[in-house]
């Protein structure tokens, strides 16, 4: 599909779009910075180089809209406005973090930005998709529940229970498909017989759309469709989004796995510079205007790493609490 | 009113009392439904009562779902043997939700499975696998042996905040008893209960075998020997208190239940008496449980499997003998 | 003669026992196979069971009584 800047999206959209992309990558690359360097010490599992799929999220999304995302989901959660510092705080294990520290990179959640849930099994999320869709249906609401996971997922008999069923009631999902091309270490052609995630929809009895994931214009028009179809009673999507996945599985991943020459391919189509480049030649930004938006997100990653840094380190008495509503139910 | 009949009730008692309230499982709805669903759709509409597909993962997950937006989702798993397929749902996402996200979110639901042990049903379609479910910090396990218990403690179960694994056993399906009908009625969770006083010995259990134990203790005391029965109800929240107290006096204690013995509930509560009644004991606590073994299909061979009341009995006399005869019988 | 012992059937998975709920021949009466012989109920489920064999029929079982699945409930004597 190929889109035009000037007639698909506003630039008040467009400058969204690059605001939270910047954010996004901004957020990425300090982390991996301080990881890397010593700094900071925590888990990771990137989303470099899919920030387009989940800024487009971030514009077409209601804030009451449901997201239900996966251990891969710094992207998706800034998109759908999660703030920095609880995340950041829930990865380095702070008082600020979404969970107060106590429940790691892989499962943040915060039901007032509508995110319900990061689930760190691989294909697990769909189901409880299902379930908030089933809610919203029951309260009268025309929310939308978008779940959001890689190629990998969809061979789960998971992904495959939660398609049928939201197809079969018709209810308001998106399901939303990162294809970064791997599966943990394994490329996505040795795992599926068919090229093209998308194409599995049929088997549902939904529309299946393959988007270039990395063209956030793309990825606005095919999602603010299926987001349309949902709300509107129409049923599920199944959105294919063809991305790649630029460090790896886990942070420090050698990526021993990969051809020659495909990192670098895939670094050259880096969604946010490629973005970048478009906007500046469509016309409606300047080079300064641009600038300006990558200071303001760097500035913004700053001050919330300063902020979670000083904060305090998740208290040891969290161990006791939230096992069960009441924590007498907990064995001695 | 028979067990199934007190299960309807609970059920149909919550649908009609609160909105939160739905069920959805594989063939709940009518006309395909049986056993303790039956009629609810036709009452409720299948809105609130709703026909799956057989997809055991996205009923828990779509159950979890709904949960974390404020709904009160009674899901079936029809019988128990299925629930590895939403194994994961379970214990991944429902049991750890609170924790994981610092009480954000919350998974209240009720997860009803079928136990179809000693039917003649074969390796995949007999197993008590409770003792799975107390392994995983933040789900609660149930197991009611009676009708008043199984209406207590299923409509507990919905309401409850946290949540619940809620065995159902075939083989209790036609146990009569009398049930309060006060829709308010409720049996609190973690709450263990004497079925019948005695003195001599404990025999602690829950489910199906608490009837292997009242038949144990109505036989033994026509020996001279006062058994007493206590049904935990609950595995978690397990009530050491009452299984503690009630040792204290007897001094002795048989576990018996229908799950695998090795590594069943029984050892966990083996443990603690042993732990916390050591130098009170008078004998080694015995436990029952099913033998280590896949169940087999012919029911000659299945009812060997099982704890039954002469097991019982035989264990009671294990506990009482003279140690240097345990010794001997154990050597 | 032979006999043809009359048993409880399994009319489903999930049951361990079902109520006698009726005879509906008299003790003693002729009946050919197929012909409507006693009615069972399992969890408010009722079934018509249909005699096995031809011959006559003689009761040991009690209405309104639970049995065991496969607990014998009388005989069909046969004229073989």
């Amino acid at each position: 599909m190929t889109t035009d800047l000037t007639v698909d999206v506003s630039p008040e959209v467009q400058r969204r779009l690059y605001e939270l992309m910047t954010l996004m990558k901004a957020a990425d690359d300090r982390l991996s910075k301080g990881i890397a360097s010593g700094e900071l010490v925590c888990v990771y599992w990137p989303s470099r180089g899919q920030e387009a799929i989940a800024a487009a999220a971030g514009v077409c999304l209601r804030e009451d809209d449901r997201l239900v995302t996966t251990y891969r989901g710094l992207h998706d959660l800034i998109g759908k406005g999660v703030p920095l510092v609880e995340i950041y705080g829930e990865m380095l294990g702070r008082q600020v973090g979404a969970a107060r520290g106590k429940g790691g990179t892989m499962h943040i959640a915060r039901p007032e930005s509508g995110v319900m849930l990061s689930t760190g099994i691989v294909g697990s999320g769909p189901p409880v998709a299902v379930g908030l869709a089933m809610a919203a249906r029951r309260l009268g609401l025309d929310r939308v529940t978008v779940a959001s996971f890689g190629d990998g997922a969809t061979n789960t008999g998971s992904f495959h229970e939660a398609a049928n069923m939201a197809a079969l009631w018709d209810l308001p999902v998106v399901l939303v498909c990162q294809n970064n091309q791997y599966g943990e270490m394994t490329p996505t052609e040795h795992t599926m017989k068919i090229a093209h995630v998308a194409d599995r929809a049929a088997g549902y009895g939904m529309p299946g759309v393959r988007v270039d994931g990395n063209d956030p214009i793309a990825l606005v028009v095919a999602l603010t469709d299926a987001v349309e179809r949902a709300r509107s009673g129409g049923g599920p999507t199944l959105l294919e989004c063809v991305t790649f996945r630029l460090r790896g599985h886990y942070f420090g991943d050698p990526m021993a796995y990969m051809p020659e020459g495909q990192l670098a391919a895939a670094s050259a189509a880096d969604p946010v510079p490629r973005f970048r480049a478009r906007l500046l030649e469509a016309g409606n930004f300047g080079e300064l205007d641009l600038d300006e938006i990558e200071r303001a997100s760097a500035a913004a990653v700053e001050e919330a790493l300063a902020t979670v840094l000083a904060a305090p380190a998740t208290a040891l008495d969290e161990l006791d609490r939230d096992v069960y509503a009441d924590p007498r139910n907990c064995p001695a | 009113m028979t067990m199934t009949q007190a299960l309807n009730l609970a059920l149909d008692q919550a649908l009609a009392h609160d909105e939160r309230v739905f069920l959805l499982g594989e063939d709940i709805a009518d006309p395909g439904a049986s056993g303790p669903t039956a009629k609810l759709s036709t009452k409720y509409g299948v809105d609130r009562v709703l026909d799956t597909p057989i997809s055991e993962a996205a009923i828990v997950g779509a159950a979890i779902g709904a949960a974390m937006e404020g709904f009160r989702p009674v899901a079936e798993i029809m019988i128990m043997d299925f629930i590895g397929i939403a194994a994961d749902q379970i214990v991944n996402h429902a049991a750890k939700l609170r924790f994981m996200t610092g009480g954000r979110t919350t998974a209240p639901i009720t997860v009803r499975v079928q136990v179809y042990g000693g039917l003649g049903t074969g390796a995949t379609h007999s197993q008590s696998l409770e003792a799975w479910f107390m392994h995983v910090p933040g789900l609660k396990v149930i197991v009611p042996s009676t009708p008043r218990d199984g209406k207590g403690l299923l409509t507990s179960a919905i309401f409850d905040d946290d949540p619940c694994i809620f065995v159902e056993t075939i083989r209790l399906r036609g146990q009569r008893g009398l049930v309060p009908t006060d829709p308010a009625f409720a049996i609190p969770l973690g709450q263990a209960d004497v079925k019948r006083p005695g003195t001599d010995v404990t025999l602690i259990s829950y489910g199906r075998a608490v009837l292997d134990a009242l038949g144990a203790a109505a036989t033994l005391e026509q020996e001279g020997i006062s058994a007493e029965v206590l049904d935990l109800r609950t595995l978690v929240p397990l009530d050491v208190e009452a299984i503690v107290e009630s040792v204290r006096r007897t001094r002795r204690a048989v576990v018996v239940h229908d799950a695998v013995r090795f590594a069943g509930p029984g050892a966990e509560i083996a443990s603690i008496l042993h732990s916390e009644l050591f130098g009170v004991l008078e004998a080694p606590v015995e436990r029952l449980g099913a033998r280590f073994v896949p169940n087999p299909g012919p029911s000659a061979l299945e009812s060997q499997v099982y704890p039954s009341a002469d097991r019982v009995i035989a264990a009671v006399q294990r506990t009482l003998a003279p140690a240097t005869v345990r010794a001997g019988a154990h050597g | 003669m032979a006999e043809f012992e009359i048993r409880i059937p399994r009319m489903s998975v999930a049951i361990s026992e079902a109520e006698l709920l009726d005879l509906l021949v008299e003790e003693g009466a002729q009946v050919s196979e197929g012909d409507p012989l006693f009615l069972v109920a399992t969890d408010k489920v009722e079934s018509e069971i249909a005699a096995g064999a031809s011959g006559t029929v003689h009761w040991s079982g009690e209405i309104e009584t639970v049995y065991d699945i496969g607990a014998v409930i009388g005989v069909i004597r046969t004229a073989d």
